[in-house]
């Protein structure tokens, strides 16, 4: 077998190359070999941060996104995984409310931040794409998440987003929640216009962001971008 | 006044076609379409575009706000005029003095897109080559799993008998019905003789372009 620092590295190599099957293999290796579940996981992201370099630097498509997203989910369904993660995130860190404003049906970015905010002990609820400010109003009402997060990839999904956070103040609700906005297009300029606390422009420092918030006191964030 | 254009080549065809209509002879710079996929690195390829220009007083840029890729340009060496407009999508199926409704469930196509070298087409080879075709099942319908239609631009600028054989195997692969519809070249006529009024963002030398420079132009149905 090999030692467990190698196959850490070639766990990385893999999600890389977008090797599946590869992943598989050797992330069930690792796990006998009594990696936990938490690195592996981190590898995984790692892995997943190396395909989104590939990914700008325009040598992946955005069918290998995909591909890194299932590679991802595939890992998380793996036997030891799923029983690590259901003992430990009996009780959540947090619970994040998510979906795709209105006029935008994308929602592949939206999907792999929800994966990873599971894995990472967040209860997420998604309510889905082209959402109206309204439904974001009554959810948020409804569900009191710590977090609301608002996903776009059209250009024109800014001022649906600001929409919604409109929508939340009028609502009452603003205060009651820290907003995270989620696209490619999304600049701080945009964000300030959006009034949201903060902005990324792909899942894993969003992630990160919410991450911070839950353990650090209420206030208005600092955006975060790779 | 001297003028230059800097054009994406997902435009070529129908900014040929404009510059051809309107006997313009301004110089056209064109960028690869590669740098739609990045907001970011549109705006420094763009940049780096303008800053290098001399002797021109005003650009003229052949591209919407593209994801944002437009805000935050400085005009240092010319006023810029950029066409007020999502991208080059909005740019041939809006119509002048009207607010384009994009509709939702459908992914829009023209020649310039199909033969893009990130374009949908060529992305569903390569990833047949890459995973084979039960992953490319998979991953195509996770990508295009809210999309009904693919729908094909007729900006008379290219033989459309021509590129909607290789729409309808696209539509055939991806389990999309294809629907035609036919765009125009306006916009870009515009963009090469003026009047630059309400359809355009003006960026007078000196300034920067603004995200609000942008509002105001499109809603969703």
């Amino acid at each position: 077998m090999e030692d467990l620092e190698k196959m850490e590295g070639r766990i990385i190599e893999l999600v890389e190359q977008l090797d599946e099957e590869g992943v598989i293999r050797l992330a069930n290796q690792a796990l006998d070999a009594g990696i936990e579940p938490l690195c592996l996981l981190e590898l995984i992201d790692e892995g997943m941060n190396r395909v989104g370099q590939l990914y700008e630097s325009k040598e992946y498509f955005i069918a290998d996104l995909i591909m890194a997203g299932l590679i991802f989910k595939d890992v998380l369904k793996l036997e030891k995984m799923t029983a690590h993660f259901q003992r430990s995130h009996s009780k959540r860190i947090g619970t994040i409310l998510i979906g795709t404003v209105k006029g935008d049906i994308h929602d592949i970015g939206k999907d792999i931040f929800r994966s990873m905010a599971e894995a990472n002990g967040f209860e997420v609820l998604d309510v889905g794409v082209d959402v109206p400010k309204e439904l974001f109003v009554s959810k948020v009402e409804e569900n009191k998440p710590d977090i609301l997060g608002l996903s776009g990839v059209l250009t024109s999904t800014i001022e649906a987003m600001k929409e919604v956070v409109e929508a939340m103040a009028e609502a009452g609700l603003r205060d009651t929640v820290r907003i995270i906005v989620g696209g490619n297009h999304l600049t701080e300029d945009a964000c300030k216009f959006i009034g949201a606390d903060s902005f990324v422009n792909d899942a894993s420092p969003g992630v990160k962001r919410c991450r911070e918030w839950i353990s650090s006191p209420r206030g208005k964030g600092v955006q975060i971008n790779d | 006044m001297n003028y230059a254009v800097i054009a994406c080549q997902t435009l070529s065809d129908e900014l040929t076609k404009a510059i051809y209509d309107t006997g313009c002879q301004y110089p056209v710079f064109w960028v690869d379409s590669k740098y739609h996929l990045d907001p970011n690195k549109l705006r420094d390829k763009l940049q780096q575009e303008i800053d290098g220009l001399e002797d021109i007083d005003c650009v003229l840029l052949a591209y919407g706000s593209c994801g944002n890729g437009l805000v935050d340009l400085e005009a240092k060496t010319a006023d810029l005029i950029i066409p007020k407009t999502d991208d080059c999508i909005s740019m041939v199926l809006s119509e002048p003095g009207k607010i384009f409704n994009r509709h939702k469930e459908t992914y829009f196509l023209t020649k310039g897109w199909l033969e893009g070298s990130k374009g949908l087409l060529n992305e569903y080879w390569s990833t047949l080559e890459r995973y084979g075709e039960a992953r490319t099942k998979r991953i195509f319908e996770l990508m295009l799993k809210h999309y009904q239609k693919l729908l094909l631009i007729d900006t008379k600028a290219y033989n459309i008998e021509e590129w909607m054989l290789k729409a309808q195997e696209l539509a055939e692969k991806t389990n999309l019905k294809l629907v035609t519809t036919e765009g125009s070249i306006w916009f870009l006529k515009q963009l090469l003789t003026g009047p630059y009024d309400e359809n355009f963002c003006v960026i007078k030398k000196g300034q920067k372009v603004n995200v609000n420079d942008f509002r105001s132009y499109s809603i969703n149905s």
